[in-house]
Formats: structure tokens, C-alpha cells, sequence
């Protein structure tokens, strides 16, 4: 039929778009996974420092030194020059500075200084506790003026006995973060290919002068239509498949061989045809490439930025989330966030799943009415 | 005639409703979508208490001092961490399973357990909380049971004992400077959107340029057959351009700093100048491109919309540490004009010694003048096999 | 009459192949010469290389005296071109695009501002001067387009193919704008390949085909290159053969056709040709319907010289 012939082609010669945005999606999609992001360590996890001692052999500060290793990542052979920039750009989140005498000094009661410099950020708070921590303890201890061997061995015996904590999840749900940032990722890739690539394609069809010589044609116009609204689903069925794909090399084949991984493909397959029925809808209100790759910024980085898709949804502040609720990416995203963290795969487990599913495709059917009222509205025209 | 030239190739500009929307639109629409995106994300000052509960069993009543002092952590004054609800074991359960708490305490023996669902930043609070309780329990404990040990005779005196041994504990203050400004890595986002829209320049100006080569559009053969010099149609259309993209930057920097409270530094010349180096390297490098490459206005847009995201990732734009790009390829930032401006920025932000600052401006009017150099070359050298 | 323009072995290839081959030919002092040619024959390619706008392989161009080079200034302030494409700036208005270009060449606003007006009255767009391009039909836009290339009242004007797809009321009103600026003392080249045009404007027609001169002269010279004098057109309903045979025989007849009621005669000479068949029919008693005559066209000699149309 020469309708899918000309979208097919038209998709054809515009396969850099498509191009362009699967890059983008697995190259920030591979930093945002890598523990090297930053904007990643949402979770407790040692802190990295580094440390400059200054000062002597002493049973004080070595045992010190010792906490300060169980306790963090010490980055070995640093170099100060460094110190700022890492600061800055958390490499590392405190960096401390151990004086002269310091052990010596504190042993003795004089409650010596100790300089550290931090930076900014959950980790570097986590650093600042735990040698707040094992200073205060010391100092507590000063008080029965004990030889510096003495006094580590009861800062050890303290801080050696720690609280147990027990974590009501039976699954250690922590594997699952990466498909969930995969997928949730992917809700500005699927969103950019599709509306570029079918308003596109729709308003090349509904240039003015090619309208008018299809409405003059022996070719019923809802046939037309027909053509062209199936071979745009196929079209999204066909990115789908190809996210799918990609998403199943790079996080891993063991994360989305189970009812879970069938849970994220339903998840996103629902999300394909919402972004099919949002492209369809740009397409009867604007056209001209120019028009539509603003459009399509604006609605893919909006919703992605607003939605949680770039920094996760418990970090952002609480009127964004709530004029999220209007947008289908919010329900796509809690959707995924909720089955990284499912502890079993029972029907009232996944019950909330399902429902944001269905949200989404609620959207569906609500875009594509509006659509059908505005290409009315303007047949009448 | 530059003036002419230039007093239309303006208002052509000014009237050119997707130019303007990418130049000077778009990357205002980021900046606020980046504000809200970000805004909480190192908000450390406002702690909200959240919910908890304690089995209130024997346990719980008979351990006074853990007691009173968890109950004091959850007073409604200004240091309150916790809501706490005081319930049964099952009760405290429920709660968790529902995720209307984010933890809950009990005790076994005298010694306290933390129950929680997952891992995050309140779990890890009340652990600590929790533990630091405990842990200055055990330490109070510990002086009086050694002072006694020592001096049994002291044993007569357990009150005043008791009393230092809990002043020990309660009001210590670890000594430790920490010589650090408050500093938020988010600014990088800032700035490389400002570096960003710098870069527009660059497809701004090969429009620009290409509208006056006789190879690519019949207006550029009309002016082309006309008796004004290349270069004044050239240089006025680039100034056009430039003037348009520089206030548009500067529009966005006062925009981030007035409205947003984005940092940058209080030197408010060298923002703008660094600003018009950015801006200028963006414009000559759209000049470059519309002369040197032999293909349409489209690829020449294409691969200058690359050759910007391609910078702003190494410049840290997508997440991802740019520390770690400069290891593994240093070089990038230091030739890219992204991760020039971006790192001019983040100089005048965070340094006081000016040298890396100026290191980055110097480096962009560099590249500004390379490309002018090898572009004024090729137009020169100019003249067509076909049109 | 001193030569405007002076084109000796004009040679250019793209690629392999020879777009203009050896062409030599003189421009007098006001007059409009015609360079006619199918698609493809050389004639835009000739344009460009006479305004320094492509590189040649060989031939040397004169213009007003002086050797055309991209850096001639003073040449081009005297010439004005008007394009097969329309080049104006969409974002500018009638007026703004028609003062931007007009700006190019003229320095001085009042005269500027004169020149302008004049050039939106004399392609009649008086009406449409606020107007953007885009909300002008392609007849209008075509008459802005020759007022972009003229404004600044060239002494010499290149206009190539400058009536494309437009509409016969804007047709006309260009074309009596071209005859007015021949008026005004411009040397006009003319390039199109509707030989109706080049028969009502030029002066001179240049022939063009495959990048060569075919035929050079005044329109009545190169139609006797047709070797017709004359063709005359009768409706008559029913012929047989005989009759037929019998009108070849007729002096000055060279060719006699006969198709679904309508006889053509090709005559290469003689006054009264027409005439003298009608009295032939009526001698013979061969009813007819209509019949009239028409002198050879351009197309003819072209189709005499190549074998093929003008308009393919």
C-alpha cells in the first residue's frame, strides 16, 4: 500500500534522528548506571577521603588512622594540589589535615585542633558524623586521663559494638536499581524518536498541498488514516523492541528474565503507545520541523526533568512532583521505581504497578480524542 | 553599507521565530526545569523530622536513660529528628509493612535493635541516632565502672561520679575546623548550560554566513553579484548575530543569578567577559563551519548541535564526574569552548587565585581567533565549480 | 554600437562533462538579447560564469570594457540579476527586501528610498508593500523578485527565466516591465525557453544547445533558418488520398499531414499561400470549417536544427 510505502520511507531518511537519540540514551544511560556518577549515590555507602598526617608514631593517632581506614575509603598517594577540585567535584568529601603533636596533645587532655575541609553533600554529611563520632568518643573518654594505648582500646571496644539493624525486606531490592534507572532513563528517548519521527511524518502528509491531492484521490481518506495511525504503532512497537534490546545488553540479561523484567517491558510498551498517542496529538496542533523539534524538547526534557527520570523523585521538591501528576512519564516513572523495589511478585504486590499501567494508557485514549476533536475542528476549517 | 548590512541581517534575525526560540527561549526553559530538578538536591539546612515508632514494652520502660533520651529527640522544638508513635511489637510491624514509618526501635537485653524496610537517608539517621544513644550509654557506663574500679572508694560518691560521666558524654565538642565554603556541585549544571547557549552561536552564525554564500542559497548568489565586499557582508552578519546571542547569555546569567540564586562569584565584569569570549568562540566557530564544510545548512546545523553535546557531557552536564573525563581524556575540556566556559565559570566561582580563570578565557579567544584565521582563509580562496 | 558584454571561447565542465563548450558572442548596447535553449542546454551556467560566480576552464568575459573577476566592484554596481530562484528574505517585507538589496549597490538613503518606490511601482506591487513573501502568491513573489534585482536601475540586467509558474496577468506586467527598462536605456539578457517571450522581447536571440551556439540572430533571421515560410491549418471533414496526393503536388508545398480532421501545409515560400489553397479547396469542392495561417516559430527552427523540441 503506497501510504506505509511513503512512511517507511520517510522513516528511512530520517534514520539519524533515531540514530542520535538510542546514542544518547545508552551513553548517559551507561554514566548514569556506573557507580562513577555522583548524582547515583543516593545510598549509604563509604565516604572517600583523604588524609594528611603531620604527625608522629603514636598509638593515638595510628589508632585513629586505623577507624578512619574501616570506616571510609582513604584514597591512597594523594596529592594536595588535587584536594579542591575533588572537593569540589566530589571525588573525595572530606579531606584531613592531622597536625603535629596531635596525638601527643590529646592523649593529654588539651583537646587539640583538627582541620578538615569538606564538601557539600549527603556523602561528605556521612564522613562528618562518623569522625564526629569517633572524636567525641576520645574525647568523652579524656576524662580518666589514660595512656594513649588504653584509650584506644575503649574508643575500639565502643565503636566496635554497634546496633543491629534488620531490614524487613527479604530481596536486597539494591540490584534493581539499575534496569529502573535504565527504563526511567529511557522515557526522554522513547519520547524524542517517537513525536519526532511521526509528527514528522504526519505533517508531511498534511502539507496543505498533499492533503488536498490525497482528498482528491481514489483512496478513501480513513484508509489513510488507518494507514498511517497503524504504521505509526508499528513504528513505536519497533523502538520499543529495539530499547528492549539494548536495555537487555547493557543491564544485564538476569534482571529482566523474570515476572519483574516482564513487569518493566509492560511498563514501557504501555509508555511506547502513550508517546504514539502524544505524537499524534502534537502533530494536529503544530507543523513544520521547526515547530515540532521544540515542541518535542520541551514535552521529552520537561517531562523527564519533572518527572524523575534524571534525578530520582524523592529529590524533588514537592510542587514539581505535584504538577507532575499530570503528566503520563510521573506514573511511567513511579511504575518502574516501584518495581525496582517489589518485594514479592504476588497480585497485591504488583497491584500498584499495574495501576499506573493503566494510568498510562488511560492518557492513551484520552490524547487520541483530543486529537480526533481537533482534526475536526479543523476539517471544518 | 556594513551598516545597512548589518541593520538587516538583524532584523532578519530578530524576525526568525525558531532562531530566537533556541537562542533565546529554550535555554531559559532548562534553567527553570534544572531549578526545580535540582533545588532540593543539597538542601541540607531544612531537616524535616520524620515517623518512627518505639516498642513500648518492660524493656523500653525499664531502660530510663535510653528512654529519656530517645523521648527527647522526638520534643516538638527545633532539634526534634523523630515523630514517634509508641506501640506494640505487631503494631510496629504493621506500620513498617505499610511504609508509615521509616523504622522503628525495640530492645532485647537492655541493648537496642533498628528495624527498617529499606535502605535510605532517614534509615540511616535513625541508626545513627540510635546508636549514638547507645554508644554514649556504654561510654558513661564505662567512666564510672573504671573510676570506681580505680578508687573504690569513689563509689561513695556515685552521684558526683555519675554526674561528670554524663557530662563527659552530653557535652563534648570534638574539636575539628573545617575550612570549607558552602559549595554546591549543582552549579556545574548552571554552568554548562550557559556554555550551552554560548554554543548556539555557532549554529546561529553558520545560518548567518550561509545566507550570503552563493553556494548555498540564490540570496547569497544575488548578493554575491552585488558590489559589496565579502567581508562586509560577512562581518555584518556575524556582528548581528553575536549581539543577539551575547544578550541573550547575559540575559540567562542574570536570570539564573537574580531569579534562580544560582552562585557565581561576585566579579561581575569578568562574568560578562567571559561570557563574550564564549559567545565570540561560538560565533567563529559557525563561521567555520558554514565556510570550510561543503555540504547544506542541515548537516552543518547536525554537527554543531553534536559537537555541543558532545562537549557539555564531558563537561559534566548528564551526571557522570567531569573529574573522571579529565582523567581518562584530559585534553577535551581544555579544547572544547563547553568545557572552557564551564570551567571559567566554575574558577570565578570557587577560586580566588584568577590564573585558571584567565587560562580558560585566553584558551577561548584562542579558538576564537583559529577559526576566524582558517575561515577567512577559506573564503578568500573561495570561488565555485558549481553553485 | 559598442558591446556590453564580450564573451570569446567561453569553457566550462562539470565533471566530465561540457556544460558550455566554446562559446563566443557579443552583447551590443541596449538591446535585449534572448539566450533560448532547452533544460539543461547551458544557458544558467553561461550567467553565472559572465558574473564571476563560477570558475571557468577556459574563455575570456568582458563586460562595459573591462574583464569580469569576482572582485570587479565597479563592474557589478552597473549590472543587476534576477535569478530563477526567488531570493528574498522571508522574514524581511516586500519593501525591506527590495531596500536590502536595493542597499547593496546605492548608498544614499533619498535616492535609495526613490529607487525603491519606483521599483515596487514599475512591478506593481503598490498594494502588497507590508506584506511578508510568505503571504504573496507565486506570480507576486516573482515580481519581488525582479524588483530585488533591479531596483538600483542596473545598466546592465540578467534575467533568467524570471516568468516560471507565474500567472498570465503577472506575465504581461513583467514583461512590459522589461520592455520599460530597455526603454530606460539597460542591455537586457534574457534567459527562458518560452520562444513566445524571446519573440515578443529580444532583439536578438542566441540558440543554445548541448553548451553550443546553434543559431545566432534577429527573430525573422533565424526563422528563414527554418526554411518555412509559411504554415497554414484547415478543418476539412472528410479527404481521401487522392486528394491528398494531389496538394503535394502544390508549388512551395514541402510537406502535406491529414489527422482526425485537420490538414496541415508546410510551405517554404510564396505571398499568398493562404489564399490560393482556399481557392483551391473551393475549386475542388473540398469543404472545410476553419483555416488559418501562421508563420514559422522558433521551436521550428530549433526542431529544424536538433530534430527536437524546444520544450521537452
Amino acid at each position: 500500500m503506497t501510504v506505509s510505502k511513503a512512511f517507511w520511507k520517510i522513516v528511512a531518511k530520517n534514520i539519524g534522528v533515531i540514530v542520535t537519540y538510542t546514542i544518547i540514551l545508552v551513553m548517559f544511560g551507561t554514566i548514569n548506571m556506573s557507580s562513577n556518577s555522583s548524582t547515583a549515590q543516593f545510598e549509604a555507602v563509604k565516604p572517600k577521603i583523604a588524609v594528611f598526617n603531620h604527625d608522629s608514631e603514636n598509638a593515638f593517632t595510628n589508632n585513629l588512622l586505623e577507624y578512619l581506614d574501616k570506616n571510609a575509603e582513604i584514597q591512597q598517594d594523594y596529592s594536595e594540589d588535587s584536594v579542591k577540585d575533588d572537593l569540589f567535584y566530589e571525588a573525595i568529601v572530606m579531606a584531613i589535615d592531622i597536625p603535629e603533636n596531635y596525638g601527643k596533645d590529646f592523649v593529654a587532655g588539651k583537646n587539640p585542633e583538627l582541620h578538615t575541609r569538606t564538601s557539600s553533600g549527603y556523602a561528605a554529611e556521612l564522613a562528618k558524623v562518623m569522625l564526629n563520632k569517633y572524636l567525641a568518643t576520645a574525647q568523652s573518654y579524656t576524662v580518666l586521663d589514660l595512656p594513649a594505648d588504653e584509650l584506644a582500646e575503649k574508643i575500639n571496644k565502643v565503636l566496635d559494638n554497634e546496633i543491629e539493624v534488620e531490614t524487613l525486606s527479604k530481596i536486597d531490592t539494591t540490584q534493581f536499581a539499575k534496569p529502573t534507572r535504565y527504563f526511567n532513563f529511557a522515557n526522554y528517548a522513547i519520547l524524542a524518536c517517537v513525536i519526532t519521527i511521526i509528527c514528522l511524518i504526519m505533517g508531511s502528509f498534511n502539507r496543505r498541498e498533499i492533503r488536498r491531492r490525497n482528498l482528491v484521490s481514489a483512496v478513501e481518506i480513513s484508509k489513510m488514516n488507518g494507514a498511517l495511525l497503524r504504521n505509526s504503532c508499528l513504528y513505536s512497537f519497533g523502538v520499543w523492541l529495539l530499547y528492549v534490546v539494548i536495555g537487555y545488553f547493557l543491564v544485564g540479561s538476569k534482571e529482566l528474565l523474570n515476572l519483574r523484567g516482564v513487569l518493566y517491558l509492560a511498563n514501557s510498551l504501555a509508555f511506547c503507545i502513550c508517546a504514539t498517542t502524544i505524537a499524534y496529538l502534537i502533530s494536529r496542533l503544530i507543523s513544520g520541523r521547526n515547530a515540532t523539534d521544540a515542541v518535542m524538547n520541551i514535552v521529552a526534557l520537561g517531562s523527564s526533568f519533572l518527572c524523575g527520570c534524571f534525578v530520582p523523585a524523592e529529590y524533588l521538591p514537592d510542587f514539581v512532583l505535584t504538577f507532575a501528576h499530570i503528566l503520563p512519564s510521573y506514573y511511567y516513572v513511579a511504575a518502574n521505581d516501584k518495581i525496582g523495589t517489589l518485594q514479592g511478585l504476588e497480585f497485591s504486590d504488583i497491584r500498584p504497578v499495574l495501576i499506573n499501567i493503566v494510568i498510562i494508557l488511560g492518557f492513551s485514549v484520552a490524547f487520541v480524542i483530543a486529537a480526533n476533536i481537533i482534526s475536526k475542528a479543523k476539517q471544518r476549517e | 553599507m556594513f551598516w545597512h548590512s548589518f541593520k538587516y541581517a538583524l532584523r532578519s534575525l530578530l524576525k526568525n521565530r525558531s532562531m530566537m526560540f533556541w537562542t533565546l527561549a529554550f535555554p531559559f526553559v532548562l534553567a527553570l526545569l534544572f531549578n526545580f530538578a535540582f533545588a532540593r538536591l543539597h538542601d541540607y539546612d531544612v531537616f524535616e523530622a520524620f515517623d518512627v515508632a518505639v516498642v513500648d514494652d518492660d524493656e523500653f520502660r525499664d531502660a530510663e536513660v535510653f528512654s529519656e533520651a530517645f523521648k527527647s529527640l522526638s520534643e516538638a522544638d527545633e532539634n526534634r529528628l523523630f515523630v514517634t508513635q509508641y506501640v506494640n511489637r505487631e503494631r510496629a510491624d504493621e506500620l513498617l509493612e505499610a511504609e508509615e514509618i521509616e523504622g522503628y526501635v525495640y530492645l532485647v537485653d537492655g541493648e537496642p535493635h533498628v528495624k527498617v524496610k529499606k535502605n535510605g537517608t532517614n534509615q540511616t539517621v535513625l541508626t545513627t541516632a540510635v546508636s549514638q544513644i547507645s554508644q554514649r550509654i556504654e561510654i558513661a557506663t564505662d567512666i564510672i565502672e573504671t573510676k570506681i574500679s580505680k578508687d573504690p572508694m569513689s563509689a561513695m560518691n556515685i552521684e558526683q561520679i555519675s554526674k561528670e560521666a554524663i557530662e563527659a558524654v552530653s557535652e563534648v565538642e570534638p574539636n575539628i575546623k573545617d575550612n570549607s565554603r558552602v559549595m554546591n556541585m549543582v552549579v556545574i549544571e548552571f554552568y554548562t548550560l550557559i556554555a550551552m547557549a554560548c554554543m548556539q552561536g555557532a549554529m546561529l552564525s553558520s545560518e548567518m554566513i550561509d545566507r550570503a554564500l552563493p553556494n548555498i542559497s540564490s540570496r547569497g548568489k544575488r548578493i554575491a553579484a552585488a558590489p559589496t565586499r565579502k567581508s562586509v557582508i560577512i562581518l555584518s552578519n556575524l556582528l548581528a548575530g553575536y549581539i543577539v546571542l551575547l544578550t541573550g547569555v547575559l540575559g540567562l546569567i542574570a536570570f539564573m543569578r537574580f531569579v534562580l540564586g544560582v552562585e557565581f562569584g561576585s566579579n561581575l565584569g569578568l562574568i560578562c567577559a567571559h561570557a563574550a569570549a564564549g559567545s565570540l568562540a561560538a560565533i567563529m566557530m559557525g563561521m567555520f563551519l558554514s565556510v570550510m564544510l561543503k555540504t547544506n545548512s542541515s548537516a552543518k546545523n547536525i554537527i554543531g548541535v553534536i559537537v555541543t553535546m558532545v562537549g557539555c557531557l564531558f563537561a559534566g552536564m548528564f551526571g557522570g564526574q567531569k573529574g573522571w573525563f579529565d582523567s581518562v581524556m584530559p585534553f577535551v575540556n581544555k579544547i572544547s569552548p563547553v568545557g572552557l566556559i564551564t570551567d571559567g565559570y566554575y574558577a570565578l566561582y570557587y577560586y580566588e587565585d584568577m590564573t585558571r580563570y584567565f587560562m580558560n578565557l585566553g584558551g577561548l579567544l584562542a579558538i576564537a581567533a583559529v577559526f576566524m584565521i582558517l575561515s577567512v582563509q577559506g573564503l578568500r580562496r573561495q570561488r565555485y565549480d558549481s553553485i | 554600437m559598442k558591446n556590453i558584454i564580450e564573451v570569446k571561447h567561453l569553457t566550462k565542465s562539470y565533471k566530465s562533462k561540457k556544460a558550455v563548450d566554446d562559446l563566443s558572442f557579443e552583447v551590443a548596447e541596449g538591446e535585449i538579447l534572448g539566450l533560448l535553449g532547452p533544460n539543461g542546454s547551458g544557458k544558467t551556467t553561461t550567467m553565472n560564469c559572465i558574473l564571476a560566480l563560477l570558475k571557468f576552464d577556459d574563455g575570456k568575459i568582458k563586460i562595459f570594457g573591462k574583464e569580469m573577476t569576482p572582485n570587479s566592484y565597479d563592474i557589478k554596481s552597473k549590472i543587476g540579476v534576477v535569478f530563477q530562484d526567488v531570493a528574498v528574505f522571508d522574514e524581511l517585507t516586500v519593501y525591506g527586501n527590495i531596500d536590502y538589496f536595493c542597499g547593496l549597490y546605492i548608498t544614499d538613503k533619498q535616492t535609495r528610498a526613490e529607487y525603491v518606490e519606483d521599483a515596487i511601482k514599475l512591478v506593481g506591487l503598490e498594494e502588497n508593500k507590508n506584506q511578508y513573501p510568505k503571504q504573496l502568491s507565486g506570480g507576486l513573489l516573482r515580481r519581488l523578485n525582479i524588483a530585488c534585482g533591479i531596483a538600483h536601475k542596473p545598466k546592465l540586467i540578467f534575467l533568467d527565466e524570471p516568468t516560471v509558474a507565474v500567472d498570465p496577468q503577472s506575465r504581461n506586467n513583467i514583461l512590459e516591465g522589461i520592455k520599460r527598462l530597455r526603454d530606460d536605456g539597460a542591455t537586457i539578457i534574457y534567459t527562458t525557453h518560452y520562444m513566445e517571450e524571446v519573440e515578443i522581447l529580444c532583439d536578438r536571440v542566441i540558440i543554445l544547445d548541448k553548451g553550443q551556439i546553434i543559431a545566432s540572430g534577429t527573430n525573422d533571421e533565424l526563422k528563414a533558418l527554418a526554411k518555412i515560410e509559411e504554415k497554414v491549418t484547415v478543418e476539412i471533414p472528410e479527404m481521401n488520398p487522392k486528394q491528398i496526393d494531389a496538394l503535394e503536388q502544390i508549388k512551395n508545398v514541402s510537406s502535406v499531414t491529414y489527422e482526425n480532421g485537420v490538414l496541415k501545409l508546410v510551405y517554404v515560400r510564396g505571398k499568398n499561400n493562404l489564399a490560393e489553397m482556399i481557392k483551391y479547396l473551393d475549386d475542388n469542392k473540398i469543404e472545410y470549417n476553419k483555416i488559418f495561417a501562421e508563420r514559422p516559430t522558433l521551436n521550428d527552427v530549433f526542431l529544424e536544427l536538433t530534430g527536437k523540441e524546444l520544450r521537452d
